[in-house]
């Protein structure tokens, strides 16, 4: 069965295509113009949900991986792969959104700016995770690997997070960084982004485990 | 008790051990004279950069060393033979952890005067302070790594998985390492770098639990 | 009108998050 046959899923991906398309629509239209930073800014609505979504992604992968190891139950570990796969998309929308917001807003396209460079980071450790899941031998052992891996990532990401940022030569308070100080106009867009893109995790998410649970029963009978 | 049996284990392999540090040491002095023709060792700019080129000259002299940590149960298939053992899988854990340690403090207590040699490493504060600094990275380092090495190593594509995996986890660590190597070598007191310092025990406190927990779903057949 | 930076990041989003739905998609297909 493919993942849209059911009704559910149809639904759940025909209203996020609409709410994306007017989630575009007030960050135009709706949303207020910022004197120096003009349309650039306006990259904020995009850029800074897929940083908390990559975020929750992430946090996923730590409770699915735990769960999986304590378990041993399949569906955690689908759960885990599919939450770790989003997140890493998410991330590398971030590393792709960050430095197009940082040209025209700081001058710099890359700056050691903390949450860029954490995200970095996580990338390319998120890619280690996914090489042992290719390369860890066969399923029982990469699957449990890949659990440990994904635990030791996702606690790694505060400290990750706190060294960086006391490490990193003192940037001016980037806008994304004072959610506190904008005006109500603002905060509405941009918690509507955050709902739309909330959505967009959620159905990728649900895609994606979906085919994998496919994937891995295919698997399990070839090998019988 | 088991653990301190473990560890000795490590040992015994004695010829394992020497081995272990000598190669570690020997590619340590391979890098310091790469960096030496590579920078010219013009002295004033270059104490700048010092801390940070000696922690990663250890960051990789720490793979080559882990990459070893298991190779003797490799041979002879002694891990099964070691697993079949009522030992708890924690305590193996911790037994391989505090070896590497070990082997990496003796490796760098090696070369760290060929530091102070050759690239002018100087420490302005005490060098207790410093050799403190190392047990607790090395520490860190080594919590991770047994349980990177433990997986990587018996994969494929293991040898290259290790570093991939090793380095950005162990990036805070760096940092932190190279921060507080600054901070004494400049002769400031504690207050200056304890959030480095909070950060190193922090890491090796939470990763040594984690390696500690999941070591047994890591060692399993 | 708008400052094509704008429009780049809206672009590669669309695109990024497209381009994955269709790589899990071929995955669902060659099942």
């Amino acid at each position: 069965m493919t993942y849209l046959t059911y009704n559910k899923n149809k639904i759940l991906l025909f209203a996020t295509l609409i709410i994306m398309f007017v989630n575009l629509w007030t960050i135009i239209y709706l949303a207020p113009m910022i004197p120096d930073q003009e349309w650039a800014q306006r990259i904020f609505y995009y850029h800074v949900p897929l940083a908390w979504n990559a975020f929750l992604g992430y946090f996923g992968v730590m409770i699915f991986s735990i769960t999986y190891l304590i378990s041993r139950n399949t569906k955690w570990d689908v759960l885990a792969q599919a939450a770790a796969e989003v997140g890493t998309i998410f991330c590398l929308l971030i590393l792709i959104t960050g430095p197009i917001w940082a040209k025209p807003i700081w001058g710099k396209a890359w700056t050691w700016e903390p949450r860029l460079t954490t995200t970095l980071i996580l990338f390319l450790l998120f890619i280690g995770y996914f090489m042992i899941r290719e390369f860890g031998g066969p399923y029982e052992r990469s699957s449990r690997y890949a659990a440990v891996i994904g635990i030791l990532a996702s606690i790694d990401i505060p400290i990750i997070y706190y060294a960086v940022d006391f490490w990193s030569p003192q940037v001016q308070s980037h806008p994304q960084r004072d959610m506190g100080g904008h005006a109500s106009a603002v905060m509405q867009v941009f918690y509507f982004s955050l709902f739309t893109f909330t959505l967009i995790f959620v159905n990728m998410m649900r895609y994606r485990s979906h085919v994998r649970k496919m994937e891995l029963l295919k698997l399990e009978e070839e090998n019988v | 008790m088991q653990l301190m049996t473990l560890v000795k284990k490590e040992f015994h392999q004695e010829i394992r051990a020497k081995e272990s540090v000598i190669s570690m040491t020997v590619f340590s002095v391979a890098v310091i004279l790469l960096f030496s023709f590579a920078f010219n060792a013009a002295p004033a700019e270059f104490n700048k950069f010092l801390p940070g080129l000696i922690w990663m000259t250890f960051l990789f002299v720490s793979v080559i060393g882990l990459l070893r940590s298991f190779s003797a149960e490799k041979e002879m298939d002694a891990y099964s033979a070691l697993l079949s053992s009522p030992v708890d899988r924690g305590s193996i854990y911790l037994g391989k952890l505090i070896a590497f340690w070990i082997f990496l403090l003796l490796a760098q207590g090696l070369t760290i005067p060929l530091f102070v040699l050759f690239l002018n490493f100087k420490i302005s504060g005490e060098w207790y302070v410093f050799i403190l600094l190392m047990m607790l990275t090395d520490w860190a380092i080594s919590g991770v790594g047994i349980m990177i090495s433990g997986m990587g190593l018996r994969t494929r594509m293991g040898e290259v998985l290790v570093p991939v995996l090793l380095f950005p986890l162990l990036s805070p660590v760096i940092i932190a390492a190279t921060k507080s190597t600054s901070a004494i070598a400049m002769g400031l007191p504690l207050s200056k770098f304890n959030f480095w310092i909070m950060i190193l025990i922090t890491f090796s406190v939470v990763f040594s639990l984690v390696g500690y927990l999941t070591f047994g779903a890591i060692s399993e057949e | 009108m708008f400052s094509s930076y704008f429009i780049a990041v809206i672009i590669s989003v669309w695109i990024v998050v497209f381009g994955y739905w269709m790589y899990v998609r071929n995955k669902e297909k060659t099942l």
